[in-house]
C-alpha cells in the first residue's frame, strides 16, 4: 500500500508539473490545454458562454488554475503600477515594513506560513497555491486548494462580519454579485504573508476581491489590497483563472475529469517525531540526555533525524 | 475489578439502546416533515451541521463518563447490543490504542477520518450542486469533495477521509467511501477511546433530510480484517440557525506545537496506566 501511495503522489505531482508547463509556456485562457497522448489541440475552439447557475448568475464551481507566484514584488507578481495601469507594480510597503519584509525574506523564511500547513490568507492563496477547487451554492462559495489543503468559505448572504477583535487566517469573507462580478468583502485577516517570498502583512489588512466570469473557462481576479499599517496606500492585485481541462492520465475517461485529491500536510509534519514522548512528541524519551528539558529535541529520535537536527522551535 | 465494572456498565446501557431502537431508531424525525429542496428538486443538504451528542466522539460505543469523555449511549444501532463486533483476534489491538489513548490521531491535529468526522465536535458547512457536495469541517481545515456523477473510486489513491461517491436513493444521499490510508503513524480512529479499522475499510453513508433543521446519518462499516460483520451507526446532526453563525478556523495544529515545545503535549489528555 505505501509503494501505491508513493506512485501516486509522483503521478499527482507530474500533473502538477504537467499544469504548471502549461503556465509557462503562457497559453492563454480558454485555449484547449494539451491532452494527454494526443499533443496539443491545433486550432482550438473558443470557450464557451459562462456557466451559470439556477439564480442565473454565474457558476464558479469546478477546478481552476492560478498562475503562480512565489513573489509578488518582483515585478511580475500582477501588482498594478498605478501610473502606467501595467501589472509590473511593487508592494507600496512604508519604510519600516519595506525592512521587514527585506528581515523576513533573510532571516524567517522558515515562520513561511503555509511551511507550517496553515492557510495563506488574502489574496495570497491565488498567488502561490496553483490549483483549487471552487463549490459553489446558494449559501456560500467554497475553495478547497491543493496547497495545504486548505479551504475558504465566501458567505453570499450579506451577513454581517464576525466582532473585529476575531482573526482568522483566511479572514472573514462575505461577497455580493454586481452583474456577473462576485464581490468579496474580507476583513479580520491574521497577520501574515502576500506570497512565499516573505512579504509579510499586518493583522489590519483589508481586502476587496472582484471574481469576474469572462467566458466557460476563464475568471478574471482582481485584489484591492489595503494595509494601514505596513503600506502607503492601497494596492491592486490581479490574477487571472483559468479552468483545469487538462486531464492527466490517471483521470483518463472520467465523468469528473480532473478531481481534486486530499492532502495531509500535518499528517507529515515531521517535528513532532523529534520531540520527546514525555512532552508530547514520538521519540523515546530514553534517548534524551538527562540534563535537556523535557520536550528539548535529541538527535536520533524516531524518524532518523541527523545527529544534532534540530526542529523548529526548539531550544536553542 | 475495572473490567467487571466496565461490563455491567455496557450491558445497562446497551439495555438501553436496544428499547430505543425498538421504539424506531433514534434521531428519527417524523417523516411527514417538509423538508427544503434545491432547484432540481433533490433534498437540500446545504447549510452548517453539527452534532449535538458530544459523548461520541471520546467513544462511539455505549459508555459510562471518565476524564474528558462525556457519558453517552453509543450510537451504534447494529448490532442490537450497541458494541462493534470486532474479530476476536482484533480486539487486542483495541484496548492497545486504549492504553495509549493520548495517542489519539485527532489530539494530534491529524485527519479523523470517516465517519468520525461527521461527529466530532465542530460544525461543518455542506456546499451542494447536482454533481458534486463539498464539505468544509472546521476543524483543521478538512474537506471532503463527494462526486454525484456515477463513477468509480479512485484506483490506487488513499485517503484519510476516504474517497466518496455518491447516488440518490429517494431523498437519501447515499455515499460510498472507500480507499482509506493505512498508514500505521497516522491511523483513523472512529473515536478517542481507539475503536479503529484497517486499510479494508468500507463504509457506506446515508444523509437523510428528516425535517426543516434536523438530519439523520447513518453510516455502515464493514472491514473483513477487524470486524466479523458490518456494523451501523445512526446520528443526528443539526442545522446552526444562530444568527451570522459560520465555520471558524481550528488550525490545531499551532496549539498542539506549542505545548509539545514546551514538553507539556501529554497534558491534552490524562494517561491512566492500566
Amino acid at each position: 500500500m505505501k509503494n501505491t501511495h508513493r506512485a501516486i503522489r509522483i503521478a499527482i505531482g507530474l500533473a502538477a508539473v504537467l499544469s504548471l508547463g502549461q503556465i509557462l509556456i503562457g497559453q492563454a485562457p480558454g485555449q484547449a490545454p494539451v491532452q494527454p497522448g494526443g499533443g496539443r489541440g491545433g486550432d482550438a475552439p473558443a470557450a464557451g458562454p459562462v456557466v451559470r447557475g439556477p439564480d442565473g448568475k454565474p457558476d464558479f464551481t469546478g477546478y481552476w488554475i492560478s498562475a503562480t507566484k512565489t513573489n509578488i514584488n518582483n515585478g511580475r507578481g500582477g501588482i498594478i503600477n498605478p501610473e502606467t495601469g501595467a501589472a509590473d507594480g511593487k508592494i507600496p510597503y512604508n519604510p519600516e515594513w519595506e525592512a521587514k519584509a527585506a528581515d523576513t525574506a533573510k532571516n524567517h523564511m522558515f515562520d513561511e506560513p503555509y511551511a507550517h500547513c496553515l492557510p495563506a490568507g488574502v489574496p495570497t492563496n491565488f498567488g502561490i497555491q496553483m490549483g483549487f477547487q471552487a463549490v459553489h451554492d446558494r449559501n456560500a462559495i467554497v475553495f478547497a486548494w491543493d496547497t495545504v489543503g486548505s479551504t475558504r468559505v465566501i458567505y453570499l448572504d450579506r451577513r454581517k462580519h464576525v466582532p473585529a477583535k476575531i482573526r482568522l487566517y483566511q479572514g472573514d469573507s462575505i461577497g455580493h454579485w454586481e452583474g456577473d462580478t462576485l464581490v468579496v468583502d474580507t476583513t479580520s485577516q491574521a497577520a501574515g504573508w502576500w506570497d512565499a517570498s516573505g512579504a509579510v502583512h499586518s493583522d489590519a489588512s483589508h481586502v476587496v476581491e472582484k471574481f469576474t466570469a469572462k467566458d466557460a473557462n476563464t475568471v478574471a481576479y482582481e485584489a484591492l489590497v489595503d494595509d494601514p499599517v505596513a503600506l502607503t496606500r492601497p494596492m491592486t492585485v490581479t490574477d487571472n483563472f483559468r479552468r483545469n481541462l487538462n486531464v492527466p492520465l490517471g483521470f483518463k475517461n472520467r465523468p469528473t475529469g480532473y478531481e481534486q485529491t486530499e492532502t495531509a500536510c500535518i499528517e507529515g509534519e515531521q517535528d513532532i517525531d523529534l520531540y520527546t514522548e514525555s512532552g508530547g512528541g514520538f521519540a523515546k524519551d530514553r534517548e534524551a540526555a538527562s540534563d535537556a528539558p523535557a520536550g528539548s529535541v535529541q538527535p536520533g529520535g524516531r524518524g532518523g533525524a541527523p545527529a544534532g537536527g534540530r526542529g523548529r522551535g526548539g531550544p536553542p | 475489578m475495572r473490567s467487571i465494572v466496565a461490563s455491567s456498565v455496557a450491558v445497562f446501557v446497551s439495555v438501553a439502546v436496544v428499547s430505543s431502537v425498538a421504539q424506531g431508531g433514534r434521531g428519527q424525525a417524523p417523516a411527514a416533515r417538509a423538508i427544503p429542496r434545491t432547484a432540481d428538486g433533490k433534498p437540500d443538504l446545504s447549510g452548517i451541521w453539527q452534532v449535538l451528542d458530544n459523548s461520541l466522539d471520546g467513544n462511539i460505543e455505549p459508555h459510562a463518563a471518565s476524564y474528558g469523555v462525556h457519558g453517552g449511549q453509543g450510537a451504534i444501532v447494529d448490532p442490537p447490543d450497541g458494541t462493534i463486533p470486532y474479530l476476536p483476534s482484533a480486539l487486542a489491538k483495541r484496548q492497545e490504542n486504549y492504553k495509549n489513548r493520548a495517542r489519539d490521531p485527532v489530539a494530534y491535529c491529524f485527519k479523523p477520518g470517516v465517519p468520525r468526522i461527521t461527529y466530532i465536535p465542530f460544525p461543518f458547512q455542506i456546499t451542494q450542486t447536482p454533481k458534486m457536495i463539498q464539505i468544509s469541517y472546521e476543524f483543521v481545515h478538512n474537506s471532503r469533495s463527494i462526486y454525484i456523477n456515477a463513477s468509480d473510486h479512485l484506483p490506487g489513491i488513499d485517503f484519510f477521509n476516504g474517497d466518496s461517491r455518491a447516488k440518490w436513493e429517494g431523498d437519501t444521499l447515499v455515499v460510498d467511501v472507500a480507499d482509506f490510508n493505512d498508514d500505521p503513524q497516522h491511523p483513523t480512529w472512529f473515536d478517542s477511546t481507539g475503536n479503529y479499522h484497517s486499510d479494508a475499510l468500507h463504509v457506506v453513508e446515508r444523509w437523510t433530510r428528516s425535517g426543516p433543521d434536523t438530519m439523520v446519518y447513518r453510516a455502515t462499516m464493514e472491514d473483513p480484517k477487524v470486524f466479523s460483520r458490518p456494523w451501523t451507526i445512526e446520528v443526528l446532526l443539526y442545522r446552526h440557525l444562530e444568527p451570522n453563525f459560520r465555520i471558524m478556523e481550528y488550525e490545531c495544529q499551532m496549539f498542539k506545537e506549542k505545548l509539545v515545545r514546551e514538553g507539556k503535549g501529554n497534558n491534552l489528555r490524562v494517561v491512566e496506566s492500566e
